[in-house]
């Protein structure tokens, strides 16, 4: 019997701050991809949230592009970007509740077919205050390669006690 | 396998509270999946999550906000310091004058539980259809008040108890820092 939802890698910061994570030589054995995120970034310029950003193969050219649902606590509403990256939501910063951290949910089908790349994203930064960033997010990468690596990027830096852990799900019949 | 059954409880149709206790410490994330239907007889039959049995004075240790559209246009909306996190809201839960066999359905994630340097936070999506009326939606919500590892779950019915054929599933889902583990 296959297992369904496997780990495939955590990281952790333990304190202090760091730039982007990376996931590399990601197995190419599963189904589907899955990320989850608890994150906070430390800010100079003291603003409620950053944004979080996620890139594939270290593939810096104009490939993405995203169509957003966003709730800012008060006001809803739709749009879409393109960029060097997928964006996946906001991490709370500075000015957000303190030791609070986003909760997202990244799901990368397919991430070792000959397609392009399609994924689906739900992200939340809680404050508590009327202003939150809230999103459902669906993201192309228009690129053909299997997916071998992950980077994770935040608009600073990670703050310490951010959390990133990687899944692999397996399709019935593997 | 990383998804662990932790436990399972079904509505009976006179309870209006949900309670998950002494919930274990070795897993990082909780996975909340729940199929509900409230007896009551308000259509905005809404629920409410609180952690660790803290819903207490002076009731403001929560916060939520929430996206939701309910088919026929998307709203925004939300509260600060406030008693619990409330969700399911607009019509994300059928009643008692709903179509007999029709349930809502919600997944609640909340990472990282057992970290004492975090607010705990929830994401929560709910909806159910109910063939011309419904809901569904996005619900962020947290505790601000402690950053205790969460030992406890309330699921509590806003307006009524909930009806025979609910079911709710906590999960542990574990993490690896090692590859393939």
């Amino acid at each position: 019997m296959s297992v369904f939802l496997q780990p495939i890698y955590t990281q952790s910061i333990a304190g202090g701050s760091t730039g982007f994570i990376s996931f590399n030589n990601i197995p190419q054995t599963f189904t589907d991809l899955k990320l989850e995120i608890s994150g906070r970034e430390n800010t100079v310029s003291g603003q409620t949230f950053v944004a979080l950003y996620v890139r594939f193969n270290n593939d810096s050219s104009s490939l993405y592009s995203d169509t957003r649902l966003y709730g800012s606590g008060s006001a809803a509403s739709s749009s879409r970007v393109s960029g060097t990256a997928n964006y996946i939501g906001s991490d709370p910063a500075a000015l957000s509740t303190a030791n609070t951290f986003n909760n997202t949910e990244v799901y990368i089908p397919n991430y070792t077919g000959s397609n392009y790349k399609q994924i689906i994203t739900d992200s939340v930064a809680e404050n508590n205050a009327s202003t939150v960033d809230m999103f459902l997010l669906a993201g192309l990468y228009r690129s053909t390669s299997a997916i071998s690596s992950i980077q994770v990027l935040p608009q600073i830096t990670f703050s310490g006690y951010t959390t990133i852990s990687l899944y692999g799900v397996l399709r019935s019949g593997i | 396998m990383s998804m662990f059954p932790i436990a399972s409880q079904l509505g009976n149709g006179s309870s209006s509270d949900i309670a998950f206790t002494n919930i274990p410490q070795t897993f990082t994330h909780l996975q909340l999946r729940m199929f509900h239907r409230s007896t009551g007889s308000n259509s905005g039959a809404f629920q409410f999550m609180y952690f660790n049995g803290i819903y207490t004075s002076p009731y403001n240790q929560y916060a939520w906000h929430r996206l939701y559209g309910d088919g026929s246009s998307a709203v925004a909306t939300g509260a600060a310091s406030t008693s619990r996190i409330e969700f399911s809201y607009p019509y994300g839960q059928p009643y008692s004058s709903d179509t007999a066999g029709i349930f809502g359905v919600t997944i609640v994630d909340i990472l990282d539980y057992t970290n004492t340097n975090k607010n705990k936070t929830v994401k929560i999506l709910n909806g159910a259809d109910k063939n011309g009326s419904g809901s569904v939606s996005l619900t962020s919500g947290m505790i601000q008040s402690t950053t205790a590892a969460i030992t406890q779950i309330d699921i509590l019915d806003a307006y009524g108890a909930y009806a025979i054929g609910s079911r709710f599933d906590l999960y542990g889902i574990t993490t690896s820092s090692t590859t393939g583990a």
